[in-house]
């Protein structure tokens, strides 16, 4: 007797638990692929859209291949894979992360390489100069020039 | 290095300048397909007018055209005239793709207007459409009679277009044969 | 009749403006100096015609006059008043319109505040400033008038206005960015003005910087009431989406930000012209450019207004002469003196030169990365490559990173070289404390920590004890902070809204949570702590839209709030919306999205919690405080 109620009683409870789950449109074995999935639905464009990721589209594709990608996670694909699978079908296009190639390299590495490049010119042209005193001195007098009208103006006020 | 950075942002802006006037011309195009020149995916659907399973080599006889269309996609209405009219065209087979339709409604739209297609792929999921690339309708491809997606266009499928896209690639394919 | 006249008043402006802007080549002829005197009247003149055509098309679009071509595209009859206000600068045409009277405002008030002053100086810059009016006007008249009528034929009802935009944001969001665009047109004059007049020098910088201030800071709310209404509207929750023409906005605030922090450096030290000056014209380049790219055709976007080459050929015409003129003008009569003082690499200027540069380059780099599909095509035989959100994430980071490095140690450095450092020390301590604290509270709140959210309290920590914290405990007596506070206001309190900007990404990127689900009437949903509870479907009419409403209880421990999501299908146009509903509160906000009915009382939804993201809105209005204070000490001193 009491083993049939602790039977009914976890089924209930299992079944509560279930329909959380029962209400989700897209329901996932576990959390970790429920984050992959609205992760991903951001990172990919809707072929369809003007300018839009899947995510924020209603779009009939971006429905379908929302569909797809959930139906991808619960298969047990990885996010390469995935990936892989839409850009066969849809090209470069769907993908807001540029792949790495030879032709996109000055996209990933150019900001970084400019960076370097103008800090290093800057620097080095600032400690390599060297400072003569007739430029010293035509300086200090556009200083003074300077200062005289600037503590004007202030006066004036 | 004075005169360097003095005359650099000007050198640098007028390139700048050819290349925003040269993007003007830019005509924004629809998505190239990325399965030109590809095997068509496999596929194993029913047809649209009964229960059989068709798969690829169904339509492997000659090359063939698989036009995409549905009953809610207007534009389609306005290219099918023309789709009547290549039926007559002896160097193809038209097959229809029939994109997340009603089953019932699309054979009774076709019985309405006519039927250029030797059959319809039924596709409710949108599955085969999503391998093949499609994002609407209606899309039109150009299958070789090896397999090979040769041609694809996206929007309405007119004379000029025809012209242009679908018969230039009909003769090379010819000229390649021999 | 009334929209002739606005329509003659624009081509007077147009008349008037191309001689105020031309005058100083009359003065340089004939060295007569009334033809500097008479820039200042003309100028006034012309604005005064902006002004009167500006409201001669909004009252015709008050009135209902359909049978001009733009108001029976824009508006309708059932369209609420302050809607039919605003729909004015709804499209291309009108927002132009707009563009210009923004320009001309502040012209004019550049006008009145320095009256008394340097003749030729003030005069040169009002000349270059109806110049840009002048070729803004033409563009308009030209190619884009809003005052056309379709005749014979007169419309009984208009299109109406998208209604994406009947929303009160829509009201304030266009004319706070447009001022900041058309601002950054006054230290481009000013500029060209020094150049010329060959007064590049500490007090040419102190005039530049309130007016670079104040652009920035219209701007910096401009952009933030882009995200906010994004982020309500649209109904995914996003809040910034590197579309290209948020960074059209993006790029040039960066670089007014650059040119106000290099203005300090050649004001109080007269080095770092080149970068001052360079750096007023590509702020206004980027202006124009985000023009060009919006009105063009050249981009896709959510945003785009008029897909037309021609128009895209004018202002890429005007683009061309500006930006051309003024670089020409800068290599051949800069200031050949070296303006250069000593400094070492810790040093003030060291950090403003680093600051100069990584803005900088973060700018370029995105300009970059918008255009990078266009010559990718171009270059690859037109094969198609999006660059969006997942690039530019990672392109930010490390440019936030060394610029909240900066931020936090810029006030302790001293010009030329640094002595002291134990400043390093306190602030690391300090930076420490705070970023312990913060991240158990973090930890406490949310459960978890990552990476990402690690990032964004240190910057915040760091930047926070070096403008604050420090400053704080550095003061012995409350009138000595209270000082402090006082004169470093403007600085204080926007690099502190960087910060909470910061620390609100951070937050919300982690910690967001969504579920897709399909709730029946009654049904009730737990997302994290929360449940949504759906409680009845309602349906009614307004003005000029029906809706279907969902009525979703929020709980926790207890009631939080009702709110409803809409669906609505606008009379006119047959337009479906869905409008989000969003309770905010302190520490996150809940947000619901109607979906769609599966059946009989059964509706999808899409429920959200956002944590933190409203501190990011508050970070940018701190960040845009700062800068207006900064900037009306000047003002007021001029």
């Amino acid at each position: 007797m009491k083993i049939k109620l602790f039977i009914c009683i976890l089924f209930i409870f299992s079944l509560s638990l279930q329909s959380e789950s029962a209400k989700e449109v897209y329901g996932f074995a576990s959390d970790v692929n429920q984050e992959r999935f609205y992760t991903l639905v951001d990172t990919y464009r809707c072929p369809k859209c003007q300018s839009s990721n899947l995510a924020g589209s209603n779009a009939p594709i971006a429905k379908d291949l929302k569909r797809e990608i959930h139906r991808l996670i619960e298969e047990g694909k990885t996010d390469d894979q995935i990936e892989v699978f839409l850009s066969s079908r849809y090209g470069d296009f769907i993908l807001y992360k540029p792949a790495l190639r030879k032709n996109t390299l000055i996209l990933w590495i150019g900001p970084f390489a400019f960076f370097l490049l103008i800090i290093f010119f800057v620097v080095g042209w600032n400690l390599t100069s060297k400072r003569q005193p007739k430029d010293l001195e035509a300086e200090n007098i556009v200083k003074a020039i300077e200062r005289t009208r600037l503590k004007k103006l202030v006066e004036e006020e | 290095m004075n005169r360097l950075t003095n005359y650099l942002p000007l050198a640098l802006f007028i390139l700048l300048i050819i290349g925003l006037f040269t993007f003007l011309d830019r005509e924004v195009s629809d998505l190239r397909s990325v399965l030109l020149n590809k095997d068509f995916p496999n596929f194993s659907l029913s047809r649209l007018d009964n229960e059989e399973i068709v798969t690829k080599n169904d339509f492997l006889e000659l090359p063939s055209l698989l036009n995409v269309w549905a009953t809610w996609c207007v534009a389609c209405l306005a290219e099918h005239p023309f789709l009547m009219e290549l039926k007559n065209e002896s160097r193809i087979k038209i097959y229809g793709l029939n994109y997340k339709d009603d089953r019932n409604k699309a054979i009774k739209l076709l019985d309405e207007i006519g039927n250029p297609y030797e059959f319809s792929v039924f596709d409710k999921e949108g599955k085969l459409a999503i391998d093949l690339g499609v994002y609407g309708a209606p899309e039109t491809f150009l299958i070789d009679n090896e397999g090979i997606i040769r041609v694809r266009h996206v929007g309405v499928l007119t004379q000029e277009v025809w012209e242009q896209k679908f018969n230039t690639a009909l003769n090379q394919l010819k000229e390649d044969e021999n | 009749m009334i929209v002739e006249i606005g329509h003659i008043l624009l081509i007077g402006a147009l008349v008037i403006s191309f001689i105020a802007g031309f005058s100083p080549l009359l003065r340089f002829l004939t060295k007569d100096n009334f033809y500097y005197m008479v820039i200042g009247p003309m100028n006034n003149l012309v604005c005064l015609f902006i002004f009167l055509s500006f409201i001669t098309l909004i009252y015709s679009f008050l009135v209902d006059d359909f049978s001009v071509a733009y108001i029976a595209n824009n508006s309708n009859t059932l369209l609420p008043t302050y809607y039919k206000f605003a729909a004015t600068w709804g499209a291309h045409e009108g927002s132009l319109l707009l563009w210009i009277f923004c320009l001309c405002l502040w012209s004019t008030t550049y006008f009145f505040l320095n009256r008394q002053k340097d003749e030729e100086f003030v005069a040169l810059t009002l000349s270059v400033l109806n110049q840009i009016i002048f070729a803004f006007i033409a563009f308009t008249l030209f190619t884009s008038n809003p005052f056309e009528r379709i005749l014979p034929i007169v419309p009984i009802e208009g299109a109406d206005l998208n209604p994406l935009l009947q929303d009160f944001a829509f009201t304030i969001h266009p004319p706070l960015l447009y001022l900041g665009y058309s601002g950054l047109a006054v230290p481009f004059a000013l500029s060209l003005s020094a150049l010329i007049s060959k007064k590049i020098d500490s007090v040419w910088a102190r005039e530049a910087r309130p007016w670079s201030l104040l652009s920035s800071g219209f701007l910096t709310l401009g952009i933030a009431l882009g995200s906010w209404w994004a982020y309500y509207e649209l109904g995914w929750g996003g809040w910034w989406f590197w579309d290209p023409v948020e960074n059209a906005a993006f790029v040039p605030w960066l670089i007014s930000v650059a040119m106000f922090h290099s203005l300090i450096v050649t004001e109080k030290r007269g080095i770092y012209k080149n970068w001052s000056i360079l750096l007023s014209i590509l702020a206004f380049a980027a202006s124009i450019l985000g023009t060009f790219l919006v009105r063009s055709g050249i981009l896709t976007s959510v945003h785009v207004f008029a897909l037309d080459p021609e128009r895209g050929v004018f202002i890429l015409a005007i683009f061309s002469y500006f930006i051309l003129g003024s670089l020409i003008v800068y290599s051949f009569l800069n200031n050949k003196l070296p303006g250069r003082s000593t400094y070492n690499l810790a040093s003030k200027e060291f950090g403003f030169l680093l600051n100069n540069v990584l803005l900088v380059i973060l700018a370029l780099s995105i300009m970059f990365g918008t255009l990078f599909p266009l010559i990718y095509e171009a270059l690859n035989d037109g094969d198609q490559i999006s660059v969006g959100a997942p690039y530019y994430e990672i392109l930010i980071l490390p440019f936030a990173l060394a610029l909240s490095i900066l931020q936090g140690v810029g006030l302790y450095l001293s010009w030329s070289s640094t002595k002291q450092f134990n400043f390093l020390n306190r602030v690391a301590i300090e930076s420490f404390s705070i970023f312990v604290i913060l991240s158990l509270l973090v930890f406490f709140i949310f459960g978890t920590l990552s990476w990402g959210t690690f990032l964004a309290i240190a910057m915040f920590s760091w930047i926070f004890s070096g403008n604050l914290v420090d400053a704080a405990y550095q003061s012995t007596q409350l009138q000595e902070l209270k000082s402090i506070l006082i004169k470093r206001f403007g600085m204080i309190s926007a690099h502190l809204g960087t910060a909470f900007l910061i620390l609100g990404v951070g937050i919300v990127t982690t910690f967001s949570l969504e579920r897709d689900v399909v709730l029946e009437k009654g049904e009730s949903y737990k997302l994290g702590n929360t449940h949504f509870i759906f409680k009845e479907m309602q349906e009614a009419k307004r003005l000029n839209y029906s809706f279907q409403s969902a009525n979703i209880e929020i709980r926790e421990e207890g009631l939080i709030d009702q709110i409803s999501p809409e669906k609505r299908n606008y009379l006119s146009s047959n337009q479906v919306m869905t409008e989000a509903a969003i309770k905010p509160t302190l520490l996150q906000d809940y947000y619901v999205t109607l979906g769609e009915q599966v059946g009989d009382g059964t509706w999808s939804f899409k429920l959200q919690i956002k944590p933190f993201i409203r501190w990011i809105w508050f970070g940018a209005i701190l960040i845009a405080l700062g800068t207006f204070v900064s900037s009306y000490r000047y003002v007021k001193r001029l």
